[in-house]
Formats: C-alpha cells, structure tokens, sequence
C-alpha cells in the first residue's frame, strides 16, 4: 500500500461531528486552513465573473469566458496569468523595485505536485538522489520517488548542531538543531553518493513544514552557497510564503522570511537579460493551495533561471495546464484591487495571517499552561509540539543508541492514544522520518472555531490524565 | 483537496453522460443494483458506466499518460495504426517511456485487419521487443472515417489474443457529421459495456466541445488495478475543481447538450464541404470523411518528385506562396509522400474559402508551369489576387 502507516491508523477511527460523533477524533493532521471560507467563497464567486480589464463598471458580464481560453492555451500558462503571478511573487517573496521575475522562466501546472514532478523530471535520472532536511512533509516520497524515481536521502541535522539529545532529559530541541548546515549537507551528500544515489537535488521547504518556522537568513545562503559549490539544484518549496504570519523577529527586528530567491539574486555570472541572475541551480515551487487554501484549484508555480531545461520543462508542462478558465480567475485573484492597494496582498493575505496568528496565540498559550515544549511557529498553518514526555519507556533504554525501529514504535503507541483514547490526530514526526520520537505537528487551522476549542480542552485533559494518571 | 479522480458528483455526472451518448443505454432499461435477468434466465448486462470507473485528468493527452505509465514498462510497445495522431509520440514516451510503432494498413480507411496488426507484432517480438498496448482512435485522425463495429471487434479480440491491452480514443466520437449516420458505435457499446480489464476509453471536452483550454479529459475504465493507480497518480494531473464543476453542469444539460452538438456538426458539415468541393474542381483525391474536425488528401499528384523530400518542398511552397499550412502526412507516420491533413474548422468559413482558392490557384499554376517554372510565374501579388 501505498499509504503510511499513520494514514490508515487514521483511516480507522471515527472522526469528530458535533451531532453524529462528538466522541470521534479532532482531524488536525492534515495541512489545510479551513477558516478562510467567508472570505474566500464570495471572492472566487466575484473573480470568476468579473470583467476582465475592470473598464466595463455599469454592465456586469454574466460570465468569465473569453473567446481565447477555450481554446489550446500556452504550454506554460496564459501569459496573463504569469504576469500577475509574477507581480503577486514579486510582493510576498519581496523582491526589490528593481528585480522581476522572468516570465518565460515560470511555468503554471496542475498543482505543486506536478509542477515540482516535472522539475525532477528535467533536472535528474531515475535512481539520482534528492537531500531533504528532517524532519520533511511526508508525502515528497511519493511525489519525488512514484514516476521520477528519486531516492530521498534524509539530510540529520542534530548531530551537527552541537548536541545530543535523547528522547527523555525533559529538555528540548532547539530550533537551530533543525538547522541544515555544509557539515550536515556534505555527510548526505557523501551518504548518496555511498550507496550509488547521484545527489541532484536538495529540497527545502522554507518556510518549513512542519516545524512552523523560517530558516534564517544565514541557514539559506550556506545552503544556496553549498548547493551552487557542489552542483547540487536547490529547490526551495515556499508554498507557505504567504502565511508568514509572524513578519519580524521580535529580538533582531529582521524580517523573519527572506525568500531563496532574494538571497540568491546576482549570485551567478549570467548572461540572460531578464530574471534575478539566478544561475542555473536554484529554483522555487509554490502554489495556492496554503496561503489561499485554495488546494482544489490545482495551481502550482515553478520559477527557474535555468536555460537548459527551459524548453523541455515548459514542455512537459503539456501533461499537467490548469484549466483555461481557472487560469482566469485566479489572474483576476491576483490582480484585484482593493481601498489598501491589491485585494490578494493588501486584504486577504493580511486578514489570513491575523486568523493564523491568533489561532497560533491560542495554541500556544495552551502549551504553555500545560508545559509542553514547542517551537515557537511564525509560519505556516502548525505548531511543532515536543511530548516526549508522554513516550512510552524504550524497551532498549532509549537514548542515543535507541534503534530506529524502536523509536517508531514508541511514537506509534502515543500517537494511537493520542487518536483513541482522546481524540486528538496530530501528525506523528517519525511519519515524517524526525530524528526523534515523541513530536508532533498540529495543525491549527485544520478545525472550525469550536473544534479547535475542543481541541485544546482535549489537549489538557491528555497532559492531566498521564501526569495524574 | 478531494477525490483525486474527480470530485464523486462530477464523475456521476460523467458516467450518466458516457451511459448516455456512448453505451447509449436506454433509461429505465437497466437495474441499478444488478444487471436485469432476461425472461430467457439469460443476465442482462448493467449497461451504465459507474462514477468509481471514471477518472477526470487535464486532457486527453494526460489520460493517454496516465494509461502509457499504469499499463506498460518503460520500452514496451504501443501499436498504433498509421497516419496518426502526431503527439501520441510524446504523449506515450515523454514520462511513461514506453515506444510507438505504427501499423501500416493496405487500407487505412477500412481500419487495421488482425493479419496487419499480427505481422508487425511477429516482426517486434521476434526482435525481442515486448508489445503491450493497442491504441486505436475511433472516429480516427487524421482520416475523419469511422470504423466499423467488426473492426473495433476483430481489434480487441486480437488484442486479447496476444494478452494485450486496447486503448480506444474516442475524442471525435460526438462530431459524426451527418445526424443520419449510425456507423459510429462506441467500443463500450459494440462490447455491451463489458470492457473487462483490458479496453479502456479516452474522450476529452477538447474537440466535440471544442474546448482544448479547459483540459477536461475523461478515462473510462473497469481496470480496478488502474482505477486505483489511477487514484495516487492523478495528484499530477488533476482537474480544478471549478472546471470540475462547469463539467457536471454542462454535460448534465441534456438539451443543451444534444442542440450544440447538432449545431457543431452541421457547421463542421457546412465547412467540409467547401473544403470538398474545391478538392474536387482540383482534382485532388481526398478520404471521405464522416466524422471529426479534418479531411485527408492526397496531393501526391502535384508532388515535384515522389518523395518526401517533394513532400517537404511542396509543403514549402504552399507555405510561402498561399500562405496555408497543411498537416503532412509524414509527421503521423503516413508511409506514401504526399498525403495531407486539413484541419477546416481552425478558421471560418470565410478564411476557409480563402485557404482553398488559393490552393486552387497555386495547384493550376504547377500543373501549367511545372515545377521548374513555377517560381517565376508566381506573380508576387498572387496573395492578394486569392484574397479578393
């Protein structure tokens, strides 16, 4: 089967209704806002009908359908759309005045998924090896490894962050033990290349799923110089870059997200006239489906400077255009104004991220009363949680020597009570190959209001009933 | 997210629209829970397609791919009759990997015989190639005819003969020209919707609808295994929900549905004809055709040389000095100089007369001059001349 392990626990279980099932499991595994709907649903209802050039004010045009998109469209997306996707870009990722993208650079697929799939498909061979930072979004092994036949060689972080930690000792782990750096970098590298992987590629997500979180600056440009050093192609997914919700550090007063391609911009001697001077390895995915909760859409970007595969990336898109008329409507998302400037950057996304923070400010305030260790999120829709406090003991001892088999199985045990004993599904972190057992990722949006509320009561009724119990 | 085969309501929608206009079952004819039991004992078949055998993907070209990559090994084979579908190359091979080979006929209107289909197999597989596919097309491009219930029959048996898998594009299947017409029967029909594991259907918004932007393609298959291949892989290939959405609506509108079809086939009749008519004051031999949006000719008469080297340079010459393009036949694997593919309802009417008048022109200007003269007696206003 095809599906992890945690899937079909969860399959398995009743899952929470207010009328029918007020007993069942809280869903709160799966990365999806769902408290943007009253927003969301009359926007895309007025996007998708209104006037194409906003020059047509008294006479409103039933429909969104001009005579051009029923018919073959441009490979890579309507030229329409990659424009606005590149102004939309251009804001969130924060590109100077100066810098733009170049459109014939960015290609509009069905989805982040294909989008990313086919960039594999042009930068790699089947057998080659992607190096992912741990603990990653579980499902990059189906993505990368189903058609393109990439093996994932985990990039382990801690052991090259200064320190040890087990399992017990009631500390916990920093978020700069998470950090991936040119030590922890070259020994997956040299691992890859050990078992006969060619390294190819080294994926970040950034801001990070699941750890909540944005690499900092200096994490970034080692990973971008590494990657450009070693001929390795940086992909960075930002699919969260939108929901930064949590814009500067409190303490350095620095934007807390500064995207890839910021960093990386003049870092290459290129001749193209257009773009950032990216060069020919880095590269980001994004798509709509966080930041706009919009995964049914099925709109994916993917931006590269890279004139080898130019053509053949762009090409390949061909299995995977999104809908002529949903290109539209989405071009009309991006460009829609609004009183402050642009409906999407100026309204929503700022109205998104105050729903985002606040539900995080809950969160959080609930893990301090119940004195679980956390990360303290600024991005993305989930709240990495530290309960390794409640791991059941380890048959070996635990601790460093503890066997990876080991470690699964104690995570499965809590995770399983977590699910039916107290109705509460997180994502388990070894779903996720975490170095370590016992975290787990909440996602906080993935609730309507009063499910949440729930949520963090079970929460506490959990802490209590093991500390007492 | 959601189904990744297609929100259930849309794939309802689609499988009554497939019941409707492809198995054409009659309502009220069949039991919903089990097939009905003839008064002779005998089980009638359920003649509707169900909603889990219908998977939605960005284009026909994207179920083509999602079938090259569920049925076969990189490598394996795909017969595919010749002239074809020039992207079924790129379709098959870009991720799926697999090879095409095309099966010339003695007569490629009447469709591939099981002795042409068994004498290219025997050749493959004594080369140590495994062939593994048959995909037909049926109304076929680029010839625009239909064919016969026996053919699609002999085909798939063979098929099943040899262990292979049958793929049937039926993306013209709504755009028979003639309302009269009733050749064309759906392989889901002419098997009595018993498809099995092995034959599987391709339709797509793109040509009937004549909407290729919306990338709407449609598989319809009983293959469990594929069904739920199908279901993991389409995370690549989904269509937006939106566009789900309109889909249900439209091909739920009955009315709507069978008026705009009739419409668009008499429009596409109208066009052919004008097409038709010029071909034959030319003298130019063409296939009859029945069905879909193109016509087949045959301008090996007007040919410099019997080459395709003369088909290029004949190509070119349209090109530079009517100003038309002409599918030729050798980028679908034709193996006879020469032959053409004019897609009519690309332009107008009006655009479509142009186009043939000047094809007209230029062919009476080769004939007259021959080919070692024609350059200069192409007069440079020969463009305009056609125009008016």
């Amino acid at each position: 089967s095809l599906l992890p392990v945690y899937l079909t626990d969860a399959r398995a279980v009743t899952k929470y209704d207010p009328v029918n099932a007020p007993d069942g499991a809280l869903q709160l595994s799966v990365a999806e806002n769902q408290m943007l709907e009253d927003v969301l649903v009359p926007a895309l209802r007025k996007f998708s009908t209104s006037d194409n050039n906003n020059n047509n004010n008294n006479n409103k045009i039933e429909g969104l359908f001009e005579a051009d998109q029923i018919y073959y469209q441009q490979t890579h997306g309507r030229e329409g759309l990659r424009q606005a996707m590149a102004g939309y870009l251009g804001r969130i990722l924060k590109l100077s005045p100066d810098q733009s993208l170049d459109l014939e650079g960015m290609v509009l697929g069905a989805g982040c998924n294909a989008v990313l799939e086919n960039l594999c498909f042009c930068l790699t061979e089947p057998g080659n090896a992607v190096l992912l930072p741990t603990p990653y979004y579980a499902a990059f092994e189906f993505d990368l490894g189903a058609r393109a036949g990439l093996n994932i060689v985990a990039v382990n972080t801690m052991e090259f962050n200064g320190t040890n930690f087990t399992a017990d000792g009631g500390r916990t782990v920093p978020q700069s033990c998470y950090y991936p750096n040119a030590a922890a970098l070259n020994a997956a590298y040299d691992k890859a290349k050990a078992a006969g992987s060619e390294p190819k590629i080294l994926l970040l997500s950034h801001p990070n799923n699941p750890l909540g979180i944005c690499y900092p600056t200096s994490v970034v440009e080692e990973c971008i110089n590494w990657a450009r050093e070693k001929k390795v192609h940086l992909i960075s997914d930002e699919i969260y870059a939108g929901s930064v919700y949590r814009k500067t550090n409190p303490l350095t007063g620095e934007d807390t997200f500064r995207s890839a391609l910021t960093l990386a911009a003049n870092g290459s001697k290129t001749t193209s006239k257009a773009g950032l001077g990216l060069g020919p390895y880095v590269h980001i995915v994004y798509a709509l489906s966080k930041d706009f909760a919009l995964s049914g859409l099925r709109v994916g970007v993917a931006y590269s400077e890279n004139e080898a595969i130019r053509l053949p990336f762009q090409k390949l898109n061909d299995l995977c255009q999104i809908s002529s008329q949903t290109q539209q409507t989405v071009e009309q998302m991006l460009s829609a104004k609004c009183d402050s400037g642009l409906w999407s950057t100026d309204e929503f996304l700022p109205e998104n991220n105050d729903r985002i923070r606040q539900r995080s400010d809950r969160a959080l305030l609930c893990m301090d009363e119940c004195d679980i260790p956390y990360l303290f999120g600024d991005s993305g829709l989930f709240l990495w949680m530290d309960l390794t406090e409640f791991l059941p003991p380890s048959d070996d001892g635990g601790g460093i020597e503890e066997s990876e088999e080991s470690k699964d199985v104690r995570e499965r045990i809590l995770y399983l009570e977590l699910m039916k004993e107290f109705g509460l599904l997180f994502t388990p972190g070894r779903s996720m190959r975490n170095e370590l057992p016992g975290f787990f990722r909440f996602v906080f949006t993935a609730a309507s209001d009063e499910e949440f509320d729930l949520g963090l009561e079970r929460i506490k009724k959990y802490v209590k009933a093991k500390r007492t119990g | 997210y959601n189904d990744l085969r297609g929100v259930e309501y849309v794939r309802e929608a689609v499988a009554r629209f497939i019941s409707r206009k492809f198995i054409q079952s009659i309502p009220g004819e069949v039991d919903e829970a089990k097939g009905k039991v003839g008064g002779n004992g005998e089980e009638k078949t359920m003649l509707v397609a169900k909603a889990e055998q219908i998977i939605l993907s960005c284009g026909a070209a994207s179920v083509i791919n999602m079938l090259s990559y569920t049925l076969a090994e990189e490598n394996d084979v795909v017969l595919i009759p010749a002239p074809y579908y020039a992207a079924f190359d790129f379709d098959t091979s870009m991720i799926a990997k697999l090879s095409t080979y095309p099966v010339h006929m003695n007569d490629p209107t009447v469709g591939p015989q099981p002795s042409e289909l068994e004498a290219v197999y025997q050749k493959l597989t004594s080369q140590g190639r495994r062939v593994r596919i048959l995909l037909l097309t049926n109304p076929n491009n680029p010839l625009g005819t239909i064919y016969p219930d026996s053919v699609i029959r002999n085909c798939v048996n063979w098929s099943r003969s040899k262990g292979m898998q049958t793929i049937v594009d039926e993306i013209y299947a709504l755009s028979v020209h003639d309302k009269n017409n009733n050749k064309f029967h759906s392989v889901s029909k002419i098997l009595n919707n018993k498809l099995g594991n092995d034959v599987h259907l391709v339709w797509a918004l793109s040509k009937d609808f004549g909407s290729s932007g919306f990338r709407v393609g449609v598989l319809y298959t009983q293959n469990e295994t594929v069904i739920s291949a199908a279901g993991n892989i389409n995370l690549f290939s989904g269509v937006s929900h939106p566009m789900q959405a309109i889909t249900a609506e439209l091909l739920s509108d009955d009315d709507f549905v069978d008026s705009f079809l009739d419409e668009s086939n008499a429009l596409l009749k109208a066009s052919l004809k004008i097409v038709t008519d010029n071909l034959e004051k030319m003298g130019i031999p063409f296939v009859k055709a029945e069905a879909g949006i193109f016509i087949y000719c045959d301008f090996s008469s007007l040919l410099p040389e019997d080459s395709f080297e003369g088909e290029e340079k004949f190509s070119n010459i349209i090109f530079q000095y009517a100003r038309v393009v002409m599918t030729p036949g050798s980028s679908q694997k034709e193996n006879r100089p020469g032959f053409f593919r004019i897609c009519y309802a690309f332009v107008t009417p009006e655009v479509l007369k142009v186009a043939m008048s000047r094809l007209q022109i230029l062919a009476k200007l080769l004939k007259e001059h021959g080919w070692e003269n024609v350059k200069s007696n192409i007069d440079k206003d020969m463009i305009l001349k056609c125009s008016k």
